[in-house]
């Protein structure tokens, strides 16, 4: 989201001053601003398009009855929205984060691999291209829900192979970013910066990077299983042949309960950073963040089957993946406490970037209990695949990731641009997310518990009233986020007046704060030393 | 930013460059492709076979542009260490890959298969007696498993071995012995075409003698995919050897500075190890 | 209201009372259910629900207890977690002129905040831990009762009773599309719920036919996918006779969202009075034959019924009002070379379905159900087909192409009637038999066991006879491709039936006078097996 930097300040004797910074150079570009910007405006573009079919979905069950969309196109929707959400709005939004910051952070030049970091972002829009494209074909995009169970998915049309296409080139773009964000954390290093003087974001983005190699190619391989059930005959997910549709459950959540922490992680990692600015005291328990964000990384390869407690696993089965489920509450609990004692004793105000990362704390945590109460089985037995659920993962996605995206473009928008933004907008915008947020998704909770189960386009009149409230809160929830980019536009535009400092907020520490704002086309080409 | 001003600087930062939006446009048309091809549409094929070709393209031009960066020695301490963490992570990753079908074969043969033989499946496949190997209960062609002590065996041993020349030639690179080093290599690659040659006419054997198919439920589903995608690695690995024996012979590796042949060889490595398993899990157990 | 909220509160300390000892444990959890309830059943009236359903089962009342236990102990968590973050918001700020600390660590602290928790998960997972086991515990079950999840509707099989029967939703299309009041029990009433007696322990084997589906009814504390393929089982004692409502609680489809389930639990007596009439009215344990009905229709009426049929027995819901299925998943019936072809096809295709895809069997309904339905598909939309059928052919065709001696023969028979309880093989008709292969394949068809039954019967029926296998194609390809490819077909045949048993000078191998030929390209691409 920044501006083109015009504001060439260092001194550079040879030539690169005189390539064109034109539009048509994000095409080839190499460089890790331009990609972390491209990324950023991908994610926000996808971010629109989820919304819209959140809409659509809410439109529907503001009343029960039919009246907006085919049941048919209800599915589509439900699935296509939370595909788009994940590996459309949120992980490219962090990538974008990771691309801008990271070498700033790191004091290194660029990112470790530079032109393959461009083949990352530009992977995406083909994948949305068939995301979205498939709306448009036979049958329609994939309605199976996000997570493709089979034999459903084996059933659907085109839209499934456009979307298992889609989620392969995802993939792909993933690894790369991954691989490379490890190398230029590992390898890239200012002098001096030893692991234990690392920024908590470049630590968060450390260990999802691991995470991430280790789990996509194995949704990889679970779609090409699906593809090859669909295409070529084989049985993996067909009785019929001696496989079983649990099996892709099984596989499928491998990847996906990580995944979790794919988003979540790099989100603590952003509050780790911001918390301390705005407290002006030093992130308390550094080295317990690590290794709280460690341990999370590890229970999440252990936990996959608290998602399929309803398959009928073994009572034992049933109690291991319970008690490692709620094993995770403990690190993640940690943190919390250790934010919150960062906070403790500070000098704390309350900047935009600040009330989004409370804001952060304060619906995560929701998220966090209602977790605990689905990882007790028997519990989770009524709430599994009920609004329950809804509700507990927007607030741990939503709160968890968009809260924190939000808190990071406050946070080094500055950066970025050159200008401040709009404090009082900022304001608004904050309080009118974390309200029309709860309107939306606090009732959800509700709906779960009486019975209303998730992905169907009409339901019975006991639940009408907690609908309509949450059809409303997301209608007013989206519109907050159109005054955003308003607010984003303006900042860009240097419609608030005020330049940016090099270093913008008094308590913040790190090398990104040590070059001009908006950062120089190119930072770092000697790297500093770090004491 | 120039390169050659930091040649060979501590960091390299390449100029900007075309190759990643062909490659997007590659898979773009890949993906079309093969979603067009898989549903019968006419216009299938043509945009799989454009999309191969544009993907071929790219390949050449940018190893080709990572090979000249290479030669006109831009790539200092710093890539090379940059180079080894990535490569070691891609073949993580290739692991984890292999992982999931392991994986799918385990579950399918542990637990699937006993549980459709179970008491209480009586009611749904009375006849079904949970055997190893199975087609599964439904369908009805039976086949005979590959044997692990023919061909099988053989190949274990031509990889194991390639794995050998393939470390000999590694040495003789570092001792200089250039000459040495792309008989070794040459060998290597031989003896991987032969193991390739070998597993085209088991899966004919396969297909024509046993009744053994892709289609024949979840046995015939693990073994093609498991030992499919393993002779596509393979493929891959033996084309990275090529590359690398060209690149030998035109004498662009130095005993100190030749990771592209280390990185061909960590690959083949891992391609003879997942063989490993594949020989045990596959057609030994 | 007020005294509902009561009987709930008491209802539920009672059974936390039950699950723990001491009395200590008894005050505390007793008190933090007490909170829970009263928090949670506030506003427990229509249209605003706030809580899990009033549990009818001791394991749906553990989870009840569970779930407010769970709730208050997070709730006063966060209540502590968040005072001392606000309180911190407050007293620290930089605008009253706090100056900030500059401690970053503190051991004790961290060990204590790591500690408690994970103590409150120990003191959590006990109860959870004894839940998970009652639960799970499906032995010496006193009734099992099968439930199949079909797209989209149930079906429960008294498998020990010699009955079983077929459950959907009863709210009429025009309250969905809002052209009518919606009832109280929109969307979850159905045709036939599934019945049981009070107090007894039932367990449920459940399995789908197509797609997972997942059987849950809240108050009973059940919610157990249905997966094709597999049985998985389930169990639950209900406390109370009453109507019990859920729904289909994973994702299967377009009209996932309209498959409930009702429970109807009936006291012994009653129970016992219903099931001595469903078996009546299915006919189980009587040596009478089924009742066959034998008039001709005209084929209007047949027709006209067939419209009924094709709403209600569900057909309309993949295949679509216009017979135009769903492009990619549902086969279109309009112009359809199912519906087009030859009739004994379609009737094989509705009495035994087709494994592995959402078409069930529907050999549930009557024959004349069927036949009306056959058609109004023959005769509707585009389609045009001269053959037709009566319900006797149905009958027939269920019987292996005769009717069972001495079937008693009747003019009609109601809808709905079908003869369930003396439901015959399915029928394996007799040579020639045709086997149609893929475009190009020359691999088996799937659906070739059938017609490689039917030779397996010929030649076992007949001990001195042979049969002569011919293999064609479609038209399209190089000649000689074709005459090779015809001729690996008819080898896959011989060798199948070589694999089934069969000695080798039983087969012969007879080229084709004309290498294609048939009504299409797929009745071309065949193998046919006919008596040598």
């Amino acid at each position: 989201m920044a501006s083109v930097p015009h504001d060439h300040s260092h001194d550079h004797a040879h030539d690169h001053d005189h390539h064109p910074l034109k539009w048509t150079r994000f095409f080839t570009t190499t460089n890790h601003k331009d990609i972390g910007t491209m990324y950023m405006w991908f994610s926000f573009a996808m971010f629109l398009s989820g919304g819209v079919m959140a809409l659509g979905i809410r439109a529907e069950l503001f009343q029960p009855g039919l009246q907006v969309v085919r049941p048919e196109l209800f599915n589509q929707l439900t699935t296509l929205h939370g595909i788009v959400m994940i590996f459309g709005a949120i992980m490219p939004a962090f990538v974008g984060f990771a691309n801008w910051m990271l070498p700033l952070q790191l004091g290194a030049p660029d990112m470790a691999f530079a032109r393959m970091n461009n083949w990352s972002f530009w992977l995406l829009p083909p994948a949305a291209i068939l995301l979205i494209g498939s709306f448009f074909v036979p049958g329609g995009a994939a309605a199976g829900g996000w997570t493709l169970y089979p034999p459903l998915s084996v059933q659907a049309g085109m839209g499934m192979d456009m979307m298992i296409f889609a989620v392969h080139i995802m993939g792909a773009s993933s690894i790369m970013g991954s691989i490379n964000i490890i190398t230029t954390i590992l390898n890239l290093r200012a002098p001096g910066m030893t692991m234990m003087k690392l920024p908590m974001f470049a630590w968060t983005w450390l260990i999802t990077a691991f995470l991430l190699i280790a789990t996509m190619p194995v949704l990889a391989g679970a779609v090409t299983m699906l593809l090859t059930d669909r295409h070529f005959g084989t049985t993996f997910f067909n009785a019929a042949g001696g496989g079983d549709p649990v099996m892709f459950q099984h596989i499928f959540w491998f990847f996906g309960h990580p995944e979790v922490y794919i988003i979540a992680l790099p989100a603590f990692g952003v509050v780790s950073q911001i918390i301390p600015t705005f407290s002006r005291k030093p992130l308390f328990g550094y080295a317990s963040m690590v290794y709280a964000t460690a341990s999370i990384a590890i229970l999440s390869f252990i936990v996959w089957a608290h998602h399929m407690y309803t398959t009928g696993l073994p009572a034992a089965g049933q109690l291991y993946f319970m008690y490692a489920t709620m094993l995770i509450a403990v690190p993640t609990a940690a943190k919390i406490f250790n934010w919150l004692a960062t906070m403790w004793r500070g000098s704390i105000t309350l900047e935009t970037p600040m009330l989004f990362c409370l804001g952060f704390l304060f619906l995560f945590t929701m998220g966090g209990f209602t977790g605990l109460v689905l990882s007790l089985t028997p519990v989770d037995i009524q709430l599994h695949d009920t609004y329950y659920v809804v509700a507990h993962f927007h607030y741990v996605m939503v709160a968890g990731a968009l809260f924190s995206a939000f808190a990071a473009v406050y946070y080094w928008g500055p950066k970025w641009t050159g200008w401040m933004y709009e404090e009082k907008l900022g304001k608004i915008h904050f309080w009118w997310s974390l309200i029309a947020f709860n309107i939306t998704f606090f009732p959800q909770h509700f709906l779960g518990l009486a019975g209303m189960p998730r992905r169907i386009p009409d339901y019975n009149m006991q639940f009408e009233n907690w609908n309509a409230v949450s059809s409303v809160g997301a209608f007013l929830f989206g519109f907050a986020q159109i005054f955003f980019i308003v607010i984003v536009i303006r900042m860009i535009k240097g419609k608030s007046g005020i330049r940016a400092a090099a270093k913008p907020w008094d308590g913040a520490e790190g090398l990104e704060w040590t070059v001009p704002s908006p950062a120089p086309y190119h930072t770092f080409e000697t790297p500093p030393v770090v004491k | 930013m120039s390169a050659t001003s930091h040649a060979p600087g501590k960091y390299f930062v390449p100029e900007p460059s075309k190759w990643p939006l062909v490659g997007s446009f590659a898979l773009l048309l890949l993906a079309f492709g093969a979603v067009g091809t898989m549903n019968k549409l006419a216009w299938g094929w043509w945009t799989l076979a454009a999309g191969s070709a544009v993907l071929l393209y790219m390949l050449f031009g940018w190893f080709g542009q990572v090979i000249k960066e290479s030669e006109s020695k831009l790539y200092g301490k710093n890539v090379d260490i940059s180079f080894r963490w990535s490569m070691s992570w891609f073949i993580f990753s290739e692991v984890m890959f292999f992982a999931a079908f392991f994986g799918a074969l385990g579950f399918a043969r542990l637990h699937s298969v006993p549980d459709l033989a179970s008491i209480d499946s009586k009611t749904l496949w009375p006849n079904f007696a949970g055997s190893w190997p199975t087609t599964g209960p439904y369908i009805d062609s039976p086949f005979t498993p590959m044997g692990a002590w023919g061909i099988p065996a053989l190949n274990t041993a031509l990889l194991l071995l390639s794995g050998v020349w393939l470390t000999l030639s590694h040495h003789a690179v570092i001792a200089g012995h250039r000459s040495k080093a792309i008989g070794w290599l040459a060998l290597t690659i031989v003896f991987g075409v032969v193991f390739l040659g070998f597993q085209v006419y088991e899966y004919i054997h396969a297909y024509s003698a046993l009744n053994l198919k892709l289609t024949s439920g979840i046995f015939g589903s693990t073994f093609f995919m498991l030992t499919g995608f393993h002779g596509f690695h393979v493929t891959v690995g033996a084309i990275m050897l090529f590359v690398v024996l060209i690149r030998l012979m035109r004498g662009h590796f130095t005993p100190q500075n030749h990771f592209a042949f280390e990185a061909a060889a960590w690959y083949w490595h891992f391609v003879d190890v997942v063989w490993l398993g594949l020989f045990v899990i596959v057609y030994m157990l | 209201m007020g005294a509902s909220m009561m009987n709930q509160t008491q209802h539920l300390r009672v059974s936390t009372f039950k699950m723990y000892g001491s009395a200590m444990k008894q005050r505390l959890f007793g008190l933090l259910a007490l909170l829970g309830s009263l928090f949670m059943t506030m506003p427990a009236f229509a249209g605003w629900a706030i809580d899990l359903q009033k549990p009818n089962s001791a394991v749906a009342e553990q989870m009840y207890s569970l779930h407010v236990i769970i709730t208050v102990v997070c709730a006063v968590i966060f209540v502590l977690v968040f005072g001392v973050m606000f309180y911190s918001l407050y007293a620290h700020r930089k605008s009253k002129g706090h100056k900030a600390a500059n401690f970053h660590e503190n051991a004790t602290i961290e060990v204590v905040w790591t500690v408690i928790p994970f103590l409150i998960l120990l003191v959590m997972a006990w109860p959870a831990t004894k839940a998970v086991l009652d639960m799970r515990d499906s032995s010496a079950p006193e009734m099992t009762i099968k439930v199949t999840g079909y797209q989209w509707k149930w079906g429960y099989d008294y498998i020990h009773d010699g009955f079983g029967y077929v459950s959907t939703l009863a709210t009429p299309l025009a309250q969905i599309k809002n052209e009518e009041t919606k009832g109280e029990n929109y969307l979850l009433e159905v045709d036939n719920p599934l019945v049981v007696p009070v107090g007894k322990k039932i367990r449920l084997l459940i399995t789908a036919n197509d797609v997972l589906h997942a059987w849950w009814v809240p108050a009973l504390g059940v919610k157990q996918d249905a997966i094709p393929g597999f049985i998985r089982d389930a169990w639950f004692r209900a406390d109370r006779p009453g109507l019990y409502r859920g729904n289909c609680a994973e994702l299967c489809g377009k009209e996932h969202g309209y498959m409930p389930i009702v429970v109807e639990v009936k006291t012994q007596a009653d129970y016992d009075k219903w099931l001595a009439g469903q078996k009546d009215k299915y006919g189980v344990g009587k040596v009478a034959a089924p009742v066959i009905d034998t008039k001709v229709y005209p084929r209007d009426e047949l027709a006209t019924l067939g419209k009924t049929v094709y709403e209600s027995a569900g057909c309309i819901g993949c295949h679509g009002p216009a017979g135009k299925g769903v492009p990619g998943q549902f086969p279109a019936l309009d112009g359809s070379k199912m519906v087009n072809g030859p009739i004994a096809d379609q009737v094989a295709l509705l009495l035994n379905g087709k494994p592995g895809t959402a078409m069930a069997s529907f050999k549930h309904l009557s024959d004349k159900d069927i036949a009306a339905v056959i058609d109004f598909t023959r005769t509707s939309w585009s389609n045009k087909s001269a053959e037709f059928v009566q319900p006797i052919d149905i009958a027939k065709a269920r019987f292996g192409g005769k009717l069972p001696d001495g079937a008693a023969v009747a003019g009609d028979t109601k809808s709905g009637d079908a003869p369930k309880a003396v439901t015959a093989p399915a029928s394996s008709s007799a040579l020639p038999a045709k086997l149609y292969f893929a475009i190009g394949k020359k691999d088996m068809p799937s659906d070739a066991k059938e017609s490689l039954d039917a030779a397996l019967a010929f030649l076992k029926s007949k001990g001195d006879a042979k049969v002569a296998i011919t293999g064609f194609t479609d038209k399209t390809g190089n000649r000689d491709a074709n005459l090779e490819l015809a001729k690996e077909r008819a080898k896959a045949v011989r060798s199948a039936l070589e694999a089934a048993g069969v000695a080798k000078d039983r087969i012969e191998m007879k080229p084709p006078a004309e290498i294609t030929g048939g009504a299409d390209n797929k009745e071309a691409r065949r193998v046919e097996i006919n008596p040598a």
